[in-house]
C-alpha cells in the first residue's frame, strides 16, 4: 500500500520537476545570451514537453522510457546551455538538477541514483559544451554526488524491503480453520531476499532455506520451514541453545537436514509470549560476517518477531481445536456407548416379549407352552436385572457430557454483555432494551456451566424471535437483593393455552404436559434448572414475561 | 423345513424356535454360535432358511457380513435369508455391500414375525 502511494506520489513529482526544469530553463535564457533565435528555444521546449508526454507513464515492454526521458531532459539542457557559460553554478546546476532530484525518479524499477547513463550524460554534455574539456573538480563532484545518492538509495531500498517484508505478514490470513500454512510464511519471507537489489544481496544476505524451531523442554522442535524436511539434527544442541541464551544470533552451527549437512547457517532466537522460537537461515556459502549480523539484528528481528507470533498464534488455535476435538471425543464415546447401551436393551427385552407371546398363542391355539414359558421366565429376571443396571449410569449427571462442567465466576458487567450481545447477534427482529436500577456492577455470578448460559440464551432469542408478534420484544433489567434481574416480554398468540403454560413452567421440575406441549418451552426449563437460575413465566393480555433471578455474590476480584 | 440360525446368545431366542418345533411338525432347527462351527460351510445348502446376527462373538472367524457374503458365493438363496439384530446402524452397510433387498428383523424377536418369514403361516 505505502509502496503503491510512493509511485503516485514519484509521478506527480516527475511532472513538478519537469515544470521546474522549464521554468530554470527560462532563467538561463533570459539571464544569458543566446546563440539561437527565441523560437527555436519555443520549438525545443514545446518538442520537449512532447516526447515527455510519450514518455511519461508506465515502464514500457523494454524498460527504456526512464532513459528516453532522460535522454529529453539533456537534450534540452544541451540546446539551452549551448554557447552559454558552463562553468557558471547557474548553468552547472542545470545539468546537475536530475542528479539531484535522483531520488524521486517515478520509474517502477531500478533506482536511479546509481543509474550509469545519467552521470555519463552529465559528463558528456560538461565536456560538449565547454569545448570538448572537463576538469577533475567537477568529475570529483559529480563522483561524490553519485555517492551520496547511492547512500540515500541504500536507506530508501531497506526501508522499501521492509515495507514489503511487513506487507507479507499483513496478508497472510491465520489459519482460523485450524488449517496451518505458515510454511508458506516462511516461503513467501525467503522469496523476498530475491528481490533485494543485486549488489546489496551478494553483500549481506542470500539465504536458502528459512526454518522455524520451538524451544520445547531445552530441545528445538522443527515447526515450520519452507521446503519440506523430515528431520533436523543439530550437533551440539545443547551447546548451541545455552549460546543462544548469550547472543541471539550464531552464525555456522552445523546442522543435518535429511541426512545433508548444512554448514553455511544462521540461528536466530526470538522469544514471543514466554515461549523461544528459533529462526535458522540455511546459505550456500559462510555469511558470517558484520553486515549479515548487523543486518539480522537491525532488520530482520522486526519481522521475524512477527512471523513468531503468528507461529504461536496458530499454534494456540491448534491447542483450541484440539480441547474442543476433546470434549467432541468424551460426547461421541457417550453417544456410542449410549446406543451399545440400548442395542442391548433389545436384545434382552426378547425373552419379555416372547413370554407375553407365548401366553397368548397358548391362550388362542389351546397349545401346552409350559416348557418354553418357563425358559423365557427364567431369562427373564436376569435380563432385566442387565437392563437395570447397564441404563442406570446414563442417567447419572456425572456421566453426562454435556452436563455440569467446571464451576466459572463472572462479573456482573459480563453477564449483562454476554446476554445483551446474544440478543443482538441473534435476533432478527428488533427488541427494546431498558434498565432499571443497575447496582452492584462489581459483584460476580457463578455458573456451574458457562456454556449452557449460551444454550439457553440462543434458546430464549429463538422462541422469542420465533413466537412474538410484531417487535414487541423488550429486555429489562434491573438489581434487587442481591439478584439481577431479567425480564424478557413479548406479545404472542396464545390461544387459550395460557394456564397450561404457566401452570406446567412454573414447578420445580419438568412436566409432561410442558414436554408434551411445548418443546422450546422445555429446553429453556432443563436449562434453568441445570444452571440454578431462579425463573418464572406470567401472561397478561397475551404479553408472555419470563422473569429470570441470577444471584449474585460480592466480588473476589476476578 | 430346516433353519440355521448364526447366534452366539441363542439361549435368548431359543423358546421361539422350541414353540416352532412343538406347533410346526416338520420344524427343524440347528444353530452356531460362530461360523467355523458349520464344517464344511457349504453345508448351509442343507437349510431351508437361514438367520444371520450381524454381531457374533469375537472368537468367530467371520462376523455377521462375512457371512451374508459367504452365502452370497455359494449361490444361496439369498430371499430366504435374514438378518438379525439389535442396532438400528445396519441399512447402509448392507447396501454398501449389495444386500440392500435382504431381510431384516429387528430385535426383540416377535413370533409371529418368524412365522411370516418361514411362511409357516
Amino acid at each position: 500500500m505505502i509502496l503503491e502511494i510512493d509511485v503516485i506520489i514519484r509521478r506527480f513529482l516527475s511532472i513538478i520537476f519537469r515544470v521546474l526544469l522549464l521554468v530554470y530553463s527560462l532563467t538561463i535564457l533570459l539571464r544569458f545570451n543566446n546563440v539561437f533565435e527565441w523560437y527555436y528555444y519555443l520549438i525545443a521546449i514545446f518538442v520537449y514537453i512532447f516526447n515527455y508526454n510519450l514518455c511519461f507513464g508506465r515502464e514500457g515492454k523494454y524498460g527504456l522510457r526512464p532513459f528516453l526521458r532522460l535522454l529529453n531532459d539533456y537534450t534540452l539542457f544541451f540546446i539551452v546551455l549551448y554557447g552559454k557559460p558552463i562553468n557558471d553554478p547557474h548553468a552547472m546546476i542545470l545539468l546537475l538538477l536530475p542528479v539531484i532530484n535522483a531520488l524521486n525518479h517515478s520509474s517502477e524499477k531500478k533506482s536511479r541514483t546509481h543509474s550509469v547513463p545519467m552521470y555519463v550524460l552529465v559528463l558528456l554534455s560538461i565536456y560538449l559544451l565547454d569545448n570538448f574539456q572537463i576538469s577533475i573538480g567537477i568529475i570529483v563532484s559529480i563522483f561524490s554526488l553519485g555517492m551520496i545518492n547511492l547512500f540515500l538509495s541504500l536507506r530508501v531500498t531497506l526501508l522499501n524491503y521492509s515495507d514489503k517484508l511487513n506487507s507479507i505478514l499483513e496478508d497472510y490470513n491465520v489459519g482460523f480453520d485450524g488449517i496451518r500454512k505458515h510454511h508458506r510464511l516462511l516461503k513467501s519471507l525467503l522469496s523476498k531476499f530475491d528481490d533485494f537489489p543485486s549488489p546489496l544481496k551478494s553483500i549481506l544476505f542470500s539465504p536458502q532455506t528459512l526454518l522455524c524451531f520451538r524451544v520445547v523442554k531445552n530441545r528445538m522442535v522443527l515447526k515450520s520451514s519452507s521446503k519440506f524436511y523430515l528431520q533436523a539434527e543439530i550437533q551440539n544442541e545443547e551447546k548451541l541453545l545455552a549460546s543462544l541464551k548469550v547472543d541471539n544470533i550464531i552464525f555456522n552451527n552445523e546442522i543435518a537436514l535429511d541426512g545433508i549437512i548444512k554448514k553455511f547457517n544462521s540461528f536466530i532466537q526470538i522469544e514471543v509470549n514466554n515461549k523461544k522460537y528459533i529462526f535458522l537461515f540455511i546459505f550456500d556459502k559462510s555469511e558470517n560476517s558484520r553486515y549479515s549480523y548487523f543486518f539480522i539484528k537491525k532488520f530482520l528481528l522486526g519481522p521475524l518477531i512477527k512471523v513468531a507470533r503468528i507461529i504461536d498464534y496458530e499454534n494456540k488455535l491448534k491447542g483450541q481445536r484440539r480441547k474442543v476435538l476433546e470434549q467432541y471425543k468424551s460426547k461421541f464415546k457417550m453417544l456410542e456407548d449410549t446406543r451399545d447401551t440400548l442395542h442391548l436393551v433389545k436384545n434382552k427385552l426378547t425373552p419379555i416379549y416372547n413370554y407375553f407371546e407365548l401366553l397368548e398363542r397358548g391362550e388362542k391355539n389351546g397349545n401346552d407352552y409350559s416348557e418354553q414359558l418357563i425358559k423365557s421366565r427364567e431369562r427373564i429376571k436376569p435380563n432385566l436385572k442387565i437392563i437395570k443396571e447397564k441404563s442406570t449410569p446414563y442417567l447419572i449427571n456425572q456421566m453426562n457430557p454435556y452436563g455440569l462442567n467446571s464451576e466459572q465466576i463472572i462479573s456482573l458487567k459480563k453477564l449483562y454483555n454476554i446476554v445483551i450481545n446474544s440478543f443482538q447477534e441473534e435476533m432478527t427482529k428488533t427488541f427494546n432494551l431498558s434498565f432499571g436500577s443497575i447496582e452492584g456492577l462489581n459483584r460476580e455470578v457463578t455458573f456451574e456451566n458457562l456454556e449452557m448460559l449460551d444454550f439457553l440464551l440462543s434458546e430464549i432469542v429463538m422462541n422469542s424471535d420465533e413466537h412474538s408478534i410484531d417487535n414487541s420484544i423488550e429486555l429489562y433489567f434491573s438489581f434487587e437483593k442481591e439478584e439481577l434481574i431479567l425480564h424478557i416480554s413479548n406479545k404472542i398468540k396464545l390461544a387459550n393455552k395460557k394456564e397450561m403454560i404457566i401452570k406446567s413452567f412454573n414447578r420445580e421440575d419438568i412436566s409432561l404436559t410442558l414436554e408434551k406441549h411445548f418443546n422450546g418451552l422445555t429446553l429453556v426449563k432443563r436449562y434453568l434448572l441445570k444452571l440454578n437460575i431462579g425463573h418464572s413465566i406470567t401472561i397478561n393480555d397475551d404479553i408472555f414475561k419470563l422473569k429470570l433471578n441470577f444471584k449474585t455474590n460480592e466480588s473476589t476480584n476476578i | 423345513m430346516k433353519v440355521l440360525i448364526f447366534e452366539n446368545e441363542f439361549h435368548e431366542i431359543e423358546p421361539i424356535f422350541e414353540v416352532f418345533k412343538l406347533d410346526y411338525e416338520e420344524f427343524n432347527y440347528n444353530y452356531f454360535g460362530n461360523s467355523q462351527s458349520l464344517k464344511p460351510f457349504s453345508l448351509v445348502h442343507e437349510y431351508d432358511f437361514i438367520l444371520v446376527d450381524l454381531k457374533l462373538s469375537d472368537k468367530t472367524k467371520m462376523e455377521g457380513f462375512d457371512i451374508l457374503d459367504e452365502l452370497n458365493k455359494l449361490k444361496f438363496n439369498m430371499k430366504n435369508v435374514a438378518v438379525i439384530t439389535g442396532h438400528t446402524d445396519y441399512e447402509t452397510k448392507l447396501i454398501e455391500k449389495g444386500f440392500s433387498d435382504l431381510k431384516v428383523i429387528e430385535k426383540p424377536l416377535i413370533i409371529t414375525e418368524l412365522e411370516k418369514f418361514f411362511k409357516l403361516i
